[in-house]
């Protein structure tokens, strides 16, 4: 139900913006006591605007999703800065060598670890520094997972809550007991 | 080949990957890997860890797009990825263990069956029918935006959809891909979601999917920084453009050419693994 209300807003919100954008081009020309209607107006509008979302739910649901999103996708261009980064770092030093990846022996065991990678990073390793960048990437998953657990809980949303976990719980097996 | 020639054809390889890849709506990761295994001879180990990072990167930056326009069944997305998670690190557990002929061969299965599911027309479930009553416990119906204003809709079949996750999970962590076509397939033909829903949740999905075979990957050293660098930094802007452009062309004979190299593909692996020994 409240997701058909966000939907309102939404297309609410559109025409709002639109109107502002009319407003703000008529006024130009126009003395201040039109403004000041056209403002008031305008603040009608916006307090509208308001009641209408505090009236659904879904301000907490457009929160979360606001969030998520970008989280996404400030987090895949600071991965991929980091990767884009180390990459042409690596190029310009081992650009010339021959490249092997025909027979597998597997990355170098400094690599399989955040702490490794880390460290691997600090000393100096241009190959860790790609690493690093794919590390936050993994990660970002991992965290929106967690963003979501928080939202679950304070909402009292328990089903979820479990449901979340379960979620968080193979992610970790998968990067903890992998070494065990 | 040196490592900047060898990168640079990679990137190249790997761009078109997933410009296509979006533009078909089957995903760039089910190329990548044989594109790697069968063009420039990369172990299929090397191979899976590349293809899984650049799976997770595009998931996450098309997620991004898609949350904001409120396509997404956040609900739904969380709920199912109980069992694409479970599913993967089964996969991946299961991936460390078997010979990289049996690897090979699933990979070539996989890669005709998409082929012939991207070929197949995708009927629009539009008949209102009465919803499952697990749906409704746990809150997965939901709306989402058209043309024509919102419009509700209702979960179908949740057992059956959460089991064939579970299958699209294994397959995703056994061989780095994001199979979305089987992710596509639980959603619109068991569930009954509307094509939106089901194409922007599943793409939702992919990045923690894949997350959850990446540790088991990364441990056992199948994610090279070297290979994924540029197959990540190809794919992802690549998928971009695909979206872009997706919006309005005409794909079908774009399809029918990529579904053929899929099936080229997947028979020059079998042959590869069957007669080329290893």
């Amino acid at each position: 139900m409240y997701k058909l209300n966000s939907g309102f807003r939404w297309t609410c919100t559109t025409q709002v913006e639109r109107k502002v954008g009319t407003f703000t081009f008529e006024l130009e020309e126009q003395d201040s006591d039109i403004q000041q209607l056209e403002e008031q107006r305008l603040k009608n509008h916006d307090d509208e605007n308001l009641s209408n979302q505090k009236l659904t739910k879904s301000a907490n649901e457009k929160q979360l999703e606001y969030l998520l999103s970008n989280l996404l996708m400030y987090g895949v261009l600071i991965a991929s800065s980091i990767v884009l980064f180390g990459g042409i770092l690596y190029l310009i030093h081992h650009g010339s060598e021959p490249a092997e990846y025909q027979i597998f022996i597997g990355t170098p065991s400094e690599f399989h670890s955040p702490i490794g990678v880390v460290n691997a990073v600090f000393a100096g390793s241009r190959r860790g520094i790609i690493q690093l960048g794919l590390l936050i990437l993994i990660a970002i998953p991992i965290l929106r997972v967690i963003i979501s657990l928080c939202t679950f809980l304070l909402q009292r949303n328990f089903i979820y809550v479990v449901i979340t976990l379960l979620v968080l719980t193979s992610l970790t097996y998968s990067l903890v007991g992998a070494y065990y | 080949m040196s490592i900047l020639a060898f990168s640079l054809l990679v990137w190249l390889g790997s761009f078109s990957a997933g410009l296509v890849g979006a533009l078909t709506g089957l995903g760039g990761g089910v190329v990548i890997v044989p594109l790697l295994t069968s063009v420039f001879g990369v172990d299929i180990r090397y191979a899976v860890g590349a293809s899984l990072v650049s799976v997770i990167a595009t998931s996450l930056g098309s997620a991004s797009t898609y949350i904001k326009k409120g396509y997404a069944n956040l609900r739904l997305g969380m709920f199912l990825e109980v069992a694409t998670t479970i599913g993967a690190l089964i996969g991946a557990l299961i991936a460390t263990h078997v010979t990289v002929k049996i690897l090979s061969l699933i990979l070539a299965i996989v890669l005709i069956y998409s082929a012939y599911l991207s070929q197949r027309p995708r009927p629009e479930q539009t008949e209102i029918s009465a919803p499952d009553p697990l749906a409704e416990y746990l809150q997965l119906n939901g709306t989402y935006p058209t043309s024509d204003g919102v419009i509700p809709y209702q979960v179908h079949a949740l057992p059956a959809g959460f089991s064939i996750m579970l299958v699209a999970g294994v397959l995703s962590g056994l061989l780095g891909i994001g199979s979305g076509a089987f992710k596509v397939l639980a959603m619109d033909q068991a569930m009954r979601l509307p094509f939106k829903v089901s194409t922007t949740t599943s793409n939702f999905m992919i990045g923690v999917t894949a997350a959850a075979s990446a540790g088991v990957y990364l441990t056992q050293g199948y994610i090279d920084p070297g290979l994924s660098m540029p197959v990540m930094l190809g794919v992802l802007p690549g998928a971009f453009l695909g979206a872009r452009i997706l919006i309005g062309a005409k794909t079908q004979i774009l399809r029918i050419i990529f579904s053929f190299v899929l099936v080229v593909m997947a028979l020059k692996m079998v042959y590869n693994s069957l007669i080329g020994g290893l």
